[in-house]
């Protein structure tokens, strides 16, 4: 008899964790009240940047920034904060029912708001073509509501917080 | 009733959602250079949302009227590690020649702003729920075929 296991490489997770951030981000872009195809028309350029920061352990946080195109106030911020670990069950899991709970918590925004796809990264990180500094816009009066661990793999996971008054 | 062609694409973990996309355009417009390429290019986003969503694991893309009726289904999770059930075949005749349609499933919540934005880019590319199927004839809905019952009671009578 022979028997036989599906090795899960940390080229799988980061394959995974990556299309479920892809993911997790148009779910919170069209539940609070935005339309995803800004975020969609661009998918190939993130997908490339936050696949290749995971490879290389430098990608801290990948986050939606949502604001007034009047006054380019804060509206609110969604981050996606990765965890690098040195274990792991090896299951790939992503739990969108906790990331719809939250939404449903936080609460639309005015449709006529804009969005921006923030990545951060530790220093030393790899160049990736069409990725240049940013700042964040002030979150001064605002707190920051941890949602948990909604994607997971092998060694790696992603933490979601929002920002709300 | 035209020919049916299946192809089944590897996905995650081994691909992410961009270049599974990028393997069933090679298939169905081989020619890079053709009409049909820069079509299917421009739905790239839509296509990428419903992959990543998992939606083609059991909805399949429909391509139809140009060749052969093509069906791809996208295969996940371990599967697509060990690739069981994958063929990712180049087709004999393209299937996007002449009148061609496309048909990509997605979430019922997705469809609204999948098929705005395929609307603005194409007039061969639509989004359907991954809870309908494309008929025979290129038409999509359940409701459709449920319109076709029997009706026991009144077939029974004398």
């Amino acid at each position: 008899m022979s028997t036989f296991t599906v090795a899960i490489t940390y080229t799988h997770t980061v394959t995974y964790v990556t299309t479920k951030i892809l993911l997790t981000l148009k779910e919170i872009i069209r539940e609070i009240g935005l339309d995803p195809v800004r975020f969609t028309d661009s998918w190939h350029a993130y997908e490339g940047a936050i696949s290749t920061w995971l490879s290389s352990r430098h990608l801290q946080c990948v986050s939606l920034e949502v604001y007034d195109p009047r006054t380019s106030g804060f509206v609110t911020r969604w981050d996606i904060d990765v965890v690098y670990a040195t274990v792991g069950d090896g299951a790939l899991r992503v739990d969108t029912a906790a990331v719809r709970y939250s939404i449903a918590k936080a609460g639309l925004v005015a449709s006529s708001c804009r969005y921006d796809i923030i990545l951060t990264t530790t220093p030393g990180h790899p160049d990736v073509t069409g990725w240049g500094p940013c700042d964040f816009r002030s979150t001064k009066g605002f707190k920051r509501y941890a949602v948990g661990a909604t994607i997971g793999g092998n060694g790696l996971s992603a933490q979601i917080a929002y920002w709300s008054r | 009733m035209s020919a049916v062609v299946a192809r089944r694409i590897a996905c995650t973990p081994t691909r992410t959602a961009a270049e599974p996309w990028e393997r069933i355009v090679d298939i169905l417009a081989p020619d890079p250079k053709s009409g049909a390429r820069m079509e299917l290019a421009k739905a790239t986003g839509v296509a990428c949302a419903s992959i990543s969503s998992e939606a083609t694991k059991d909805a399949a893309i429909v391509v139809w009227g140009g060749g052969p009726r093509v069906r791809v289904y996208c295969i996940f999770d371990e599967d697509a590690i060990t690739g069981d059930g994958v063929n990712e075949n180049v087709l004999a005749t393209s299937p996007t020649e002449g009148d061609w349609k496309m048909s990509i499933p997605c979430p019922p919540e997705d469809l609204k702003w999948s098929n705005g934005k395929l609307t603005s880019v194409s007039t061969r590319i639509s989004a359907r729920s991954l809870e309908d199927d494309v008929e025979d004839d290129g038409s999509e809905s359940a409701s459709s075929a449920r319109s076709l019952s029997i009706n026991i009671e009144e077939f029974l009578k004398p």
